[in-house]
């Protein structure tokens, strides 16, 4: 009956409201609030300038939430809602314990203000496209380095971050290059003297890892470039990879957020 | 804020607890009860009759529990969880509001007893079963046929249902003839001097019907029958169906649970 931890859950770059895996997610004890950030009523239609201003409010929404218990909030994130959740993690307060699936190490696809700061988006040359067999098109080698010199204001600095970080990582993703960015992740955190983040791989999965039993979504026409795009993934590896990361991120946050050693396996 | 109109989400023959429907209705603003009964944790795996009293039992608990709101809970079940919804809410008291998605209003294969009440099964016959060129199967037509249209004994007496009832038809499923149970179902509650039936009927749209945005599962494998199924539909109707289904649904609901004002 509460109260309960709180978690923030974020989506990508399609936009909208979805609400399916936070309503998944507080069925197993957690306030869980699904925070849109473009294309849903008055938000903007596009990803231009993101304030992080926007993600604060929302956290301090859930901290003072009688039914939230602090003193801090967890995080969820994938894809695009992935940096934004490291992002957050890295400059706000009230943080703990943050999930990512298939993110960037760097922020993404439109630059993050905060306060005086910019941080811009990871450069990227969309001339690198490449198109699959079936006509689909193939993004995954069009983001540019993070770690070369000209895109190191993109990384966002993880180091500052309170909480663990959890990544989970699809090796078989074709949205961007999971893998490596999670190395990338773990090593800056090292440099820094800082815990390595616990790092999940799941070979044969795809960049769209939804919760367990949910149809593998291996190409969809991306609701802002217009264009069918091939996310990877191979359907039975993809689908084991799906019900192993549930449990994961649920212990991760049991652990993280109410002290819990382990959770009951639960099916959905 | 709470206590909050209940709501208990019954799912199909597939067995298994689903919750992703009750936890998306949750967040509108129900208390919303998944309720396994099959092949599940201690559940049998395989049962040939159906008791009322353990949804009986999921309805007292719905009633006394502190965080929902009474007097009547709501009912939403979907193939066979319709079937059981719509006979709880023939046997039971204090069900307020019913919404049947592709439920047939017959008893199909099993006995549904309660207390002294049973319904008999309609039977079907597996030889009227067809084979589609993709080697699917086709059931529509195996249940027996309906003697005696609204009268047939193996009918859910649905006249005995206190609150509303809503039907959620798609009018292209092939795991039964959706549309036309509907059309009994009506007839019957008018034989009985009872309110319309509300039906909503999908062109274009196949058995499963779910949440909005979740994709089409044209088929899939049939518990039972242990062999790939068609369930219909045709996905750009059928996914509209979905959107437009899931706000029927929540209004139906919130008008006859008193829903409290989205959080």
């Amino acid at each position: 009956t509460g109260p309960f931890p709180g978690i923030l859950d974020l989506f990508g770059s399609g936009g909208g409201l979805c609400e399916y895996r936070a309503s998944l997610l507080a069925g197993h004890g957690f306030a869980v609030l699904a925070l849109a950030y473009f294309r849903f009523e008055d938000l903007p239609e596009y990803l231009n300038n993101v304030c992080l201003e926007y993600f604060e409010e929302a956290v301090d929404f859930m901290l003072q939430h009688p039914k939230v218990k602090g003193p801090s909030v967890g995080l969820l994130g994938f894809s695009k809602g992935g940096d934004l959740c490291l992002s957050m993690a890295s400059f706000l307060k009230g943080i703990t314990a943050t999930v990512v699936i298939n993110a960037c190490v760097a922020n993404t696809i439109a630059p993050l203000h905060y306060k005086d700061m910019i941080i811009p988006n990871l450069s990227s040359d969309p001339g690198k496209y490449k198109i699959t067999e079936s006509g689909l098109l193939n993004l995954v080698d069009i983001w540019n380095d993070p770690l070369e010199k000209s895109n190191h204001r993109s990384l966002i600095p993880l180091e500052e971050a309170q909480g663990p970080f959890l990544f989970i990582v699809g090796m078989d993703d074709y949205g961007w290059k999971s893998e490596f960015y999670a190395q990338i992740a773990s090593e800056r955190l090292q440099a820094h003297g800082k815990d390595r983040p616990q790092i999940i791989y799941y070979p044969g999965t795809g960049h769209c890892i939804d919760p367990p039993y949910f149809p593998l979504c291996r190409a969809s026409v991306h609701s802002v470039l217009g264009h069918p795009v091939f996310y990877g993934g191979e359907p039975k590896a993809h689908s084991r990879a799906q019900v192993d990361a549930w449990q994961q991120i649920q212990t991760f946050f049991h652990k993280h957020l109410n002290g819990k050693k382990s959770v009951k396996p639960s099916k959905l | 804020p709470g206590p909050f109109p209940g709501i208990i989400d019954i799912f199909g023959v597939g067995g298994a607890l689903l919750e992703y429907r009750a936890s998306l209705l949750a967040g509108h603003g129900f208390a919303t009860l998944a309720l396994a009964y099959c092949d599940f944790e201690d559940l049998p795996k395989k049962f040939d009759t159906i008791h009322l009293d353990y949804f009986e039992e999921a309805l007292c608990y719905m009633l006394q529990h502190t965080q929902v709101k009474g007097p009547g809970i709501g009912l939403l079940g979907i193939s066979l969880g319709a079937d059981i919804c719509l006979s709880m809410a023939s046997f039971l008291k204090n069900i307020s509001a019913t919404v049947s998605i592709n439920g047939s209003g017959f008893n199909g294969n099993k006995a549904i007893y309660y207390k002294e009440n049973s319904i008999p099964p309609l039977g079907h016959d597996l030889r009227r079963m067809k084979v589609a060129f993709s080697g699917l199967l086709d059931i529509v037509d195996i249940r027996n046929d309906i003697v005696g249209g609204c009268e047939n004994p193996c009918m859910i007496p649905i006249e005995k249902a206190q609150g509303p009832i809503l039907f959620i038809v798609g009018q292209d499923d092939h795991n039964w003839r959706s549309e036309l149970y509907a059309q009994i179902a009506s007839e019957r509650l008018q034989a009985h001097g009872k309110e319309k039936l509300q039906i909503i009927s999908y062109p274009g749209t196949g058995h499963y019907i779910e949440p909005p945005y979740f994709p089409m599962c044209p088929a899939s494998l049939h518990k039972l029958l242990d062999k790939p199924v068609m369930w219909g539909g045709e996905p750009r109707a059928h996914s509209k169906a979905q959107v437009d289904a899931w706000k029927q649904i929540l209004t139906f609901f919130t008008k006859h649970l008193g829903a409290c004002p989205k959080l």
